[in-house]
């Protein structure tokens, strides 16, 4: 009976649409994809995975999520962690899956130099608003690329770690600019507030 | 029974009578479509738990799947959880926080991990492997739903616990109760102990569930389904895989895990089950000799008669199936095709092989119990074998073993021989003195035409037998009388080490003495060994495949701990 029972349940959750109405997906792909940090779903941003990143750093005035129109058949979600004070995805290449080619960590503040250890450095930013870090700990031409990019705004810090294999070391950088992005948390409240005809908010009122 | 007096039976001789006078009671055929004695009713309250919950979880998945219901339940979770916060103070935070280590993944294994080392020592492997595919089950399903319902934490709250991934159902209440339960269900006898300790299992789950909600990691349906899942998979695995009534949970000392409980249910189904199909009245059933038996329950049957006797029986039922697949694919791995290792496919079948054994013995005129017939207690599942009990006999190693008691053991063995029968477990605990006669039990492993190999390892361990209650020396001298010299050197060149039963090579030991290597100093020639391990492309191939499935399924047991977190 469990044999039965256990397949028809992942059906049913399947078919369903647990995310909210609003997010317009009512298939398999979109029930998959509100699971992923994605930025948003057929224009919703309340997004479930993007919810609780927002609550794993109740600080953070951005999210860092993955814009799925930018999302080429080259690289792949993994890893995604979420909990309370810290929210964690990777990035694969499809030719490269063993290795994270990128890890995106969201933190109330940055660790520069702590996990690598080469030279923090400004560089402008490509996102309005947040300030930019790059720091490269080693580069190995033709064969391997590691460091780090810090964006720094009010209440947290994303922290890209990359690490690329292989000759090729400014076209997954490119890729990589495109493919993230930032939602503002605001955004997400107004969304679930939206959602729940204004009996819900992401976080509780001031001064509680 | 004197194997002089008697006759193998034929058609025209009317059956041996018996040797017991019991008093003849009324058989009762069981008419088509009525139970069996014991009948195999014990899924049912497990399949409704399973129903039941899996009603309550798709109604749960339709209620959240509308967005209207859905609202209404998240305003009321919002709704508890703020009240909640509302009565947060620092030192009943402080308090919560520590309740909610009750969750951590700490405490699971540690929880874990001594239920584990616990049900190993006392070699519950039944419950050890319920327990800890429950476990791992209840893991996988929780994170399924999980997943499925992709729940964030509580809304418009400030959370002030530690959390992971999404919130529904809570994985914390549902590992902690699940591996509670599944302690309750291995560890405590059923009765007193049992009914408290789910008292204590609620208490403890419902202080972890208050502390979720009021440091807002968990809201109230998060909480409630979590307990949902986490009392039913246990509870479902523990109530199908191992029943109360099949598998009590004992500490009992002096029984194996072999042993099935037979007070109770199944105690009166062997009542019943013994009058109807025997024709006995039965006053008494009782474990017998529980410590010498691994491969079947043992009892003893005091039934009326003239005076009231005794009657032996055996109770088979689906774990010895098992135990003998796994002992017999142990020997094939070990020793290669030593003889005859097919295992049996039913329980029915290894009862019908032990009760045909019994009749070709006691029809080959080998002073061997009497058989009584087989019972069905459970169509399929549980069978007992019946014999006549020797009553006031004793183990040979225990007994005074002279010249006549050495000629009586040999002669048994030349008995066999002469039916083409082979015992095949001589051994101390199998033979018996009773009356200056030596009488033959446990005839399970009996084999017709066995090898000439085998017949002669039979006689090498009677001699041995008997030599540890005498002395090598007079028992050769005795057996040349019934065997020729090249028949004894075949026996010790074909007996060493693993062809002689553990309880023999244990009784030399203890006597300090190499009675194997005296006999071959009797010999007029010492005997070339006869080579016991038998390689075949067979034995490599399922060596080969058995390490391969250990190693795979090792891997996979140790990956998935890791992942669920267990390790």
């Amino acid at each position: 009976m469990r044999r039965r029972l256990l397949p028809a349940l992942a059906l049913l959750l399947a078919g369903c649409t647990i995310g909210p109405a609003g997010q317009g997906g009512r298939g398999p792909e979109s029930f998959e994809q509100s699971r992923l940090p994605v930025c948003e779903i057929r224009g919703n941003v309340r997004v479930p995975m993007l919810v609780l990143m927002a609550q794993a750093v109740p600080t953070a005035t951005q999210l860092p999520c993955v814009d799925l129109n930018n999302l080429t058949a080259e690289w792949s979600l993994s890893d995604v962690f979420v909990r309370n004070g810290r929210a964690r995805f990777a990035l694969d290449r499809f030719h490269d899956r063993a290795n994270h080619a990128v890890v995106v960590v969201l933190e109330r503040t940055c660790r520069f130099g702590q996990v690598t250890s080469g030279k923090v450095t400004r560089v402008p930013s490509d996102q309005a608003g947040i300030q930019r870090y790059q720091e490269v700990t080693e580069i190995r031409p033709g064969q391997e690329f590691r460091g780090a990019i810090y964006y720094l705004f009010r209440g947290g810090c994303v922290t890209y770690r990359l690490h690329f294999l292989g000759g090729e070391q400014a076209r997954p950088l490119g890729d990589v600019v495109l493919m993230l992005d930032f939602v503002p948390r605001e955004r997400v409240a107004a969304a679930i507030r939206q959602d729940s005809k204004g009996k819900l908010s992401l976080d509780p009122p001031v001064g509680r | 029974m004197e194997p002089t007096l008697r006759h193998p039976p034929t058609v025209t001789e009317p059956a041996p009578a018996r040797a017991v006078r019991v008093a003849p009671g009324r058989r009762r055929r069981r008419p088509s479509g009525q139970a069996p004695p014991l009948p195999r009713a014990l899924h049912t309250s497990g399949r409704w738990w399973l129903a039941a919950t899996g009603v309550v979880m798709v109604l749960w998945i339709v209620v959240l799947s509308n967005l209207p219901t859905r609202l209404v339940v998240l305003d009321a979770d919002t709704a508890v959880i703020q009240k909640l916060a509302e009565l947060r103070t620092g030192m009943l935070t402080d308090v919560m926080l520590a309740i909610h280590a009750l969750g951590s993944r700490w405490t699971i294994r540690a929880l874990f991990w001594a239920t584990v080392v616990i049900l190993l020592v006392f070699r519950r492997f039944r419950h050890l492997f319920v327990f800890i595919g429950a476990i791992l089950v209840l893991i996988a399903v929780n994170a399924l739903l999980v997943w499925g319902f992709a729940r964030p934490r509580p809304y418009g709250v400030e959370i002030i616990g530690d959390w992971t991934g999404f919130a529904h159902p809570s994985s914390p209440v549902a590992v902690l109760t699940a591996t509670l339960m599944g302690m309750l269900y291995s560890l405590a006898p059923q009765g007193r102990i049992r009914q408290a300790g789910k008292v204590v299992i609620g208490v403890v789950v419902a202080m972890l569930s208050v502390a979720l909600m009021y440091l807002a990691v968990n809201s109230v349906t998060d909480v409630l389904i979590g307990v949902i899942i986490g009392v039913t998979i246990p509870l479902v695995a523990f109530r199908m895989l191992a029943p109360n009534e099949v598998f009590p949970i004992t500490y009992r000392r002096g029984g194996s895990a072999a042993h099935l409980d037979i007070g109770g249910r199944r105690g009166e189904a062997i009542h019943h089950a013994l009058e109807d199909q025997l024709g006995v009245q039965v006053l008494e059933v009782k474990p017998f000799g529980l410590s010498g038996s691994a491969g079947s329950t043992p009892m003893r049957v005091r039934v009326k008669g003239d005076p009231d006797t005794w009657l032996f029986a055996k109770l088979y039922a689906g774990s010895h199936l098992r135990a003998d697949r796994w002992y017999k694919l142990g020997r094939t791995l070990l020793y290669g095709r030593l003889e005859d290792e097919k295992p049996f496919n039913t329980v029915r079948r290894l009862v019908q092989q032990e009760d045909y054994a019994l009749r070709l013995m006691f029809g080959a005129g080998v002073r061997s119990p009497e058989p009584f017939g087989v019972v069905e207690i459970t169509p399929e599942r549980e069978y007992i074998v019946v014999t006549e009990f020797f009553d006031g006999a004793v183990e040979i190693g225990e007994a005074e073993v002279d010249e006549a008691i050495i000629d009586d053991g040999l002669r048994i063995i030349r008995r066999l021989w002469d039916a083409g029968l082979a015992h095949r477990d001589v051994k101390p605990a199998n033979l018996l003195v009773r009356d200056g006669r030596v009488h033959m039990i446990d005839v399970f492993f009996a084999e017709v035409r066995p090898s000439p190999w085998r017949q002669a390892v039979d006689l090498a361990n009677m001699m041995l037998v008997l030599a540890t209650r005498s002395s090598a020396q007079q028992v050769y001298e005795r057996a040349k009388l019934q065997f020729r010299d090249d028949e004894i050197a075949e026996a010790f060149a074909a007996t060493r080490g693993i062809t002689m039963p553990s309880q023999l090579r244990r009784m030399m030991r203890e006597q300090g003495r190499d009675l194997h290597a005296e006999f071959l100093r009797l010999l007029p020639e010492r005997p070339e060994p006869i080579a016991v391990q038998h390689w075949s492309v067979r034995r490599i191939g399922l060596t080969i495949g058995v390490l391969l499935v250990a190693v795979f399924a090792g891997l996979l047991v140790f990956g998935y701990f890791r992942s669920a977190g267990l390790l």
